[in-house]
């Protein structure tokens, strides 16, 4: 089922977070990991430094048949 | 017939004016004021006004960059509100503003599917201009708890 969904809406490839300080982001990471690792699918997640003075959290979408390559942004606060 | 001085210039400033007519060469002390045009100094400001350029996205490196410079973009929506209004209107200026030089071939759009999940659409014309590719689209979700 997961599959189909995959293949018609995409999937994630990756999860970026974007924070200042690095010990903050891994926090987030680790929280991240473990959530994805109940939930079954294996996706890469890496820190990156902050731009533009603001932290946030990037999940980048494969194409799927429906819907084109994508990515959601949710700022931290 | 001699000229009379102009109102608005000085002795000295239409000794000089007189002296350029002749097409002699003119000596200018060390006190002369010399006034700018006015469209040369507006635009020098405005030049000024301009912060540094920090981040440059050239094509070729295109897909792997720019979605992360446009993911802090829409990030940065969130606080500045008046910011998506004006990548609305001139992106190009918008993100030049915030010192990210776009590529003239990379088209952004703003599209609102309601006012809380704005999002950027990117765009790549090709080489004549005659077709424009979309290449992906970010969009704003949410403010995350850390």
């Amino acid at each position: 089922m997961e599959r189909i969904k995959a293949l018609l809406f995409g999937s994630i490839s990756a999860i970026e977070i974007h924070t200042v300080s690095e010990q903050s982001g891994d926090r987030l990471r680790n929280g991240l990991v473990a959530s994805l690792r109940l939930l079954g699918p294996q996706v890469p997640v890496s820190i990156k430094p902050a731009r533009l003075n603001v932290e946030f959290v990037m999940v980048h979408y494969r194409a799927g048949l429906f819907r084109p390559a994508h990515a959601d942004v949710a700022v931290l606060g | 017939m001699s000229a009379a001085p102009l109102p608005h210039l000085g002795a000295e400033d239409f000794a000089m004016k007189q002296d350029a007519r002749k097409n002699l060469p003119v000596v200018i002390d060390g006190t002369a004021t010399v006034v700018a045009p006015l469209a040369a100094a507006s635009s020098s400001e405005e030049f000024h006004q301009e912060p540094p350029i920090e981040i440059i996205i050239d094509s070729r490196q295109l897909k792997e960059r720019i979605i992360d410079y446009l993911g802090a973009v829409l990030a940065r929506c969130w606080i500045d509100r008046t910011l998506l209004d004006r990548i609305a209107i001139n992106p190009h200026r918008a993100l030049r503003q915030l010192g990210i030089l776009l590529p003239d071939e990379i088209d952004i759009k703003v599209e609102r599917t309601n006012t809380e999940r704005p999002r950027l659409v990117i765009y790549e014309w090709n080489q004549e201009r005659s077709y424009r590719r979309r290449i992906c689209y970010l969009q704003l979700v949410m403010m995350a708890g850390k």
